[in-house]
């Protein structure tokens, strides 16, 4: 049960009772039904396995990369097999003895391991370069187990690895990705945003569930991504020739592919949003579709080296994505019930609104009016917002047959 | 069956990491051995410890002898080794596999950098042969001397790095 419905069941109960909606035996009633059990992750039990689990694989690799010259190969890769197997077998053991928050601490010591056994081939054999694949090894056998487990745990430290991964293989000029970045480093801000995007998509597609965690996780992760992504290409006029240098200007396929790839994950994804009209339902989807179709324009322009002109209105447009992005956040966290969309939908404003006022440092009378409109268009929207939930909460407390 | 299928992830992980080893050591046994000279040396990985970094004569090479054109970063470049002075030197480079003359070795690795030097363009090749793995404190070696590696080649021109050497005695 979501901690934040049996918190408000908490907070609403008394008032139906004052109410005469239900008699006080009926709210007690209710209240035992959906026991209050606290968010997961603040039992301590989970906070201490989890980083006790992580300590260990911290201790294991510091034992390998101590690197004993006399303990033969085998009894290296043998020593670190029976660990990991060890930890699993031992975390099952536990998630069958109703232990299973314990259990997380030695999945998440299990996944650990098997990047600690990586690197030790990677010690044995003097393997050099290509650190982006080991990491990419690691994660993309990691999920699989995680998932059928399935360990939330386990599940983020999947994700983790992959965010590492995509980090190390962008900045491998090496790489197909890292190879299109390094010829203009702007694009890594747009591969940046779409990767965002993609990973929103991934998170939404994990529904309601058995894996809402996963989704929650993977959802605030991509909409941070997009963000940090997404000021920086706003301000690309501002930073002069930087959006310009690079020695290419061909076709930089791997980027492209990203998009594309993100583009038909939303496209996906949006099918697994909560039950609504279609067209409300396709709301979200269009806004990160938006986000991609700039993200395009961009990489376009770059390619094209285009004038400073074009690089100004795609700053105006960046500012007015990232505020119908952010509105659209919070309007669907509010329908939806999703308070993190609507905490990450503020943030994006505020965050928004400081990159403007940085960016229009010169022409104050033109940032002011844009600063006054948007500022009354918040306000009206909050406004509008709070007579749509005084409305709502009327038509519920309505008898019925007045309706 | 979720059970079931958890255990067959884990082993699917632990076999790939004794599979991955197998194949490794499958190629070191079948590899010829050959000794590189290198120019530079010197820190520590987190994960796998101290390590020797080398840096091989053979991997800074004039663009114009490479046949087939100027690579892109990551392409793989096929480099015919010929023996010189005890130590195997750059005969030719190529973009596309070669076989090798009586003698010669071919090493494969892949372009990490395109720079301008006062030799004029140059690409610089890593081989996957960069680092050289010591037990904790030993990873830096003395400055002076002569250092060689000693490579095995697999069948396919993949380098292995067994161990270096300090004026000809094995190091450590």
């Amino acid at each position: 049960m979501a901690p934040s419905f049996t918190r408000r069941l908490r907070q609403e109960t008394p008032s139906w009772v004052r109410d005469g909606v239900v008699t006080a035996q009926q709210a007690e009633t209710i209240l035992a039904r959906y026991p209050e059990s606290g968010r997961w992750f603040q039992r301590p039990i989970v906070v201490f396995s989890v980083l006790g689990g992580a300590l260990v694989v911290l201790a294991v690799a510091l034992l390998v990369a101590h690197n004993w010259h006399e303990i033969p190969r085998w009894a290296k890769l043998a020593g670190v097999l029976t660990f990991l197997l060890g930890a699993h077998a031992g975390g099952l053991v536990l998630r069958a003895r109703g232990q299973g928050l314990m259990g997380e601490g030695l999945f998440v010591l299990g996944g650990g391991l098997f990047l600690v056994g990586i690197a030790l081939l990677g010690q044995i054999y003097n393997l050099a370069g290509g650190e982006s694949d080991a990491v990419l090894l690691w994660w993309a056998l990691l999920l699989p187990a995680a998932y059928v487990l399935p360990s939330i745990a386990l599940i983020a430290l999947g994700w983790l690895g992959a965010s590492v991964w995509f980090w190390m293989f962008v900045l491998d000029r090496m790489t197909w990705l890292g190879r299109d970045i390094y010829s203009n480093g702007s694009l890594g801000a747009v591969a940046f945003g779409a990767a965002g995007v993609l990973v929103w998509a991934l998170g939404a597609l994990h529904g309601d569930g058995e894996f809402r965690r996963a989704r929650q996780l993977l959802e605030q992760l991509g909409l941070l991504t997009i963000l940090v992504a997404m000021v920086p290409l706003g301000l690309l006029r501002q930073l002069g020739a930087w959006w310009s240098s690079g020695e290419a200007t061909r076709w930089p396929v791997a980027v492209l592919v990203l998009l594309g790839l993100a583009a038909v994950a939303v496209g996906v994804a949006s099918f697994r949003l909560p039950p609504d009209r279609p067209v409300v339902r396709a709301g979200p989807a269009a806004a990160l579709l938006l986000v991609l179709l700039y993200l395009f324009a961009v990489t376009l322009q770059l390619i094209h080296r285009a004038a400073a002109d074009v690089f100004r209105m795609l700053g105006w447009t960046n500012w007015a994505i990232l505020l119908v992005v952010a509105l659209a956040l919070i309007l669907y966290g509010a329908r939806w019930d999703r308070s993190a969309w609507i905490n990450w939908g503020v943030i994006w404003i505020g965050v928004d609104a400081v990159a403007r006022y940085v960016e229009l440092v010169g022409t104050m009378l033109q940032a002011s009016a844009l600063f006054a409109a948007t500022g009354l268009f918040v306000i009206a929207l909050g406004g509008a917002l709070e007579l749509l939930r005084r409305r709502v909460t009327a038509r519920t407390m309505a008898p019925r047959g007045s309706a | 069956m979720r059970r079931g299928l958890f255990i067959a992830a884990v082993v699917l992980q632990a076999l790939v990491l004794v599979g991955w080893s197998a194949s490794l050591e499958w190629e070191l046994a079948s590899a010829v051995r050959i000794r590189l000279e290198v120019v530079q040396r010197d820190p520590r990985d987190l994960l796998r410890g101290d390590y020797v970094w080398l840096q091989y004569v053979i991997a800074d090479i004039p663009l114009g002898t490479i046949a087939g054109g100027r690579p892109d970063y990551g392409d793989r470049v096929w480099v015919t080794l010929a023996p010189q002075d005890n130590v195997y030197a750059l005969a030719a480079a190529s973009r596309a596999p070669v076989a090798p003359g009586p003698g010669q070795r071919v090493i494969v690795g892949r372009v990490q950098t395109l720079s301008t030097t006062a030799r004029g363009p140059e690409v610089h090749i890593v081989y996957g042969i960069e680092r050289l793995y010591m037990p904790e404190g030993r990873g830096v070696l003395s400055r002076g001397g002569k250092f060689e590696a000693e490579i095995a080649l697999a069948a396919g021109g993949r380098p292995f790095l067994t161990r270096v050497f300090v004026d000809g005695r094995p190091y450590p």
